[in-house]
């Protein structure tokens, strides 16, 4: 997936505001941003469902002028639960297998199953977080190249989104899949990624892999005798706790720090917090 | 042509009062109407004591308007599910669910559209098939004879086809609207035209847009002997499929109906 300068303005307002990126095969990123940031637009994009200026190609195809052509070899799940109430689940089902050509029944049936989900229920007498399942169970019965999930997790509780991502990863190592995924849920992701993209205001503000995040970033739990020569420094950002300061340092000698304090890889909430800045500003 | 196949049986999923409401009003017809005309034939035999004329004509009418009313019904249970077939799928967001899948805005209009196109006509024609079968049980023996413009399979059939072309760009306009329109489509989409047609009945006191306009929809159906709905009463009489199918009308209409459908799925593709 490639994108140059993709752009969408809705109502006066960037929803995209110059979007450049590039995704390889096989590669699992979490699109990381809060509510506004143009994420779930951007997956939109990806899918063909909104139109877009600039240039966006996905597995070689423009997706809003090959929507349906794309459609065939890519899962999406959206970040709420759009399915119909009036329909049944097994209908459902059926529906998919009827359309898709590279939907395999037998992998969403069983995780329905597991799930405790009951086919011939209506989807509007299921939880939000069972009519999430479902979809979640659909998406991942699509043998597809690409799997675009919004928010997936959205709704559902801790062990579901522990099985669901641990499948996730199963999944990708058996298949070599690529999966897009935006999420909030940003911690307990990040054994699943293989590269972080952090988006604010319509922009990607950072980008880097996994590999590449280990080992740039450090968190310093600096003893108090050292806040000064650790500030010297020059740390993205820095807390108070109750037994010092906490800073977060990119590409700093880690040598050098560890006699300060211990050090700590940090989480991304945490770097993603530094680099948009507390005032929301790309750093 | 799969997707197609899907996407029809899933609008029945949806809409099943579609195929519910002819089937359960074309049944109550046409047991209602077996049974009067039971009553009315019983004691009639075509050698000793045959059926009078003018019975045979009264119960020709009462069967005739049977047939009508369900082609009636199906026109405007298409026209209702018309309203709802685009919107509906905006108003509760399944518009992306079902977007996520590898299935066109072309497909997708399309099988919204065979509802009323082929479909109901399809379902109508079947009642009314069954309701010519009854006709001819209660009439055989009793030396009467059944007449009915719609009376023969044959007839019907050429009904269903030619009112259906007919009636098309009806149908697809409301479609278009039910597209753009956020609620009440029927309203948004006949308001305009019956303003017309009222000032036009206010100003030159004729009718002839709103006379066009039931033409084009249940009007098609009224029962013959009822007409005294509009002024222009002999403009209601609806021309028979035979020599409407010859009429430019027909095809500048069939024609109409392609345009605003295509109009409907590039609303869907922009929603």
């Amino acid at each position: 997936m490639t994108a140059r300068g993709v752009r969408r303005t809705i109502a006066g307002h960037d929803a995209l505001a110059g979007v450049d990126l590039s995704i390889g095969d096989g590669r699992v990123v979490g699109i990381i941003g809060p509510n506004g940031a143009g994420k779930t637009t951007l997956l939109q994009a990806m899918v063909g469902l909104v139109p877009v200026d600039g240039e966006l190609r996905v597995l070689g195809q423009e997706p809003w002028r090959h929507r349906q052509q794309l459609l065939r070899h890519v899962s999406y799940v959206a970040d709420v639960s759009i399915m119909p109430r009036w329909l049944r689940v097994s209908s459902a089902v059926d529906y998919y297998a009827g359309v898709h050509p590279a939907f395999d029944r037998a992998v969403t049936h069983e995780l329905l199953a597991r799930a405790d989900i009951e086919p011939r229920t209506r989807v509007g007498a299921l939880s939000k977080g069972q009519a999430a399942q479902v979809q979640l169970s659909l998406a991942m019965g699509v043998d597809a190249q690409l799997l675009v999930l919004d928010e997936p997790t959205l709704g559902l509780d801790i062990l579901y989104r522990k099985r669901f991502f641990d499948m996730l990863l199963t999944r990708f190592a058996e298949q070599r899949q690529t999966v897009v995924i935006a999420t909030h849920e940003v911690d307990e992701i990040q054994h699943v990624l293989t590269d972080l993209v952090f988006m604010h205001a319509g922009r990607i503000v950072f980008s880097c892999t996994t590999e590449e995040y280990e080992e740039r970033f450090v968190e310093v739990h600096v003893h108090p005798e050292h806040v000064e020569i650790a500030r010297a420094m020059g740390p993205m950002h820095e807390r108070p706790t109750l037994a010092g300061r906490v800073m977060l340092f990119d590409n700093a000698d880690r040598s050098r720090l560890s006699l300060l304090g211990d050090l700590h890889r940090p989480s991304i909430a945490t770097v993603f917090a530094a680099v948009v800045g507390e005032s929301g500003e790309a750093a | 042509m799969t997707s197609l196949i899907w996407s029809v049986r899933r609008e029945l999923w949806e809409h099943r009062w579609v195929y519910l409401v002819p089937v359960l009003l074309g049944g109550t017809l046409i047991a209602t109407g077996a049974a009067i005309s039971g009553m009315n034939t019983s004691g009639f035999a075509a050698a000793t004591n045959p059926m009078s004329p003018r019975i045979a004509r009264n119960l020709s009418l009462g069967l005739d308007t049977t047939t009508r009313m369900m082609f009636a019904t199906t026109v405007i249970v298409a026209m209702v599910y018309c309203a709802e077939a685009l919107q509906s799928e905006r108003h509760d967001g399944s518009i992306v669910f079902w977007k996520s899948l590898p299935v066109g805005d072309a497909t997708a209009v399309a099988a919204k559209a065979a509802i009323p196109l082929v479909f109901l006509p399809m379902l109508g024609l079947a009642m009314v098939l069954l309701c010519q079968l009854v006709a001819q049980a209660t009439f055989a023996g009793t030396g009467g004879r059944f007449s009915s413009s719609l009376g023969t399979p044959m007839a019907a059939v050429t009904e269903a086809v030619v009112g259906t072309l007919w009636i098309a760009p009806v149908y697809a306009w409301i479609l278009l609207v039910s597209s753009l329109a956020r609620r009440a489509v029927l309203l948004i989409a006949f308001l305009p035209l019956l303003l017309v047609s009222m000032i036009e009945r206010l100003s030159a006191s004729s009718s002839g847009i709103g006379l066009s306009l039931l033409q084009r929809g249940v009007g098609r159906y009224w029962p013959r002997g009822h007409l005294d709905l509009v002024g222009g009463v002999d403009g209601l009489r609806a021309a028979p499929a035979t020599l409407l199918v010859r009429s430019p009308s027909l095809w500048i209409g069939v024609i109409a109906a392609a345009l605003l459908l295509v109009a409907a799925v590039r609303a869907r593709r922009s929603a």
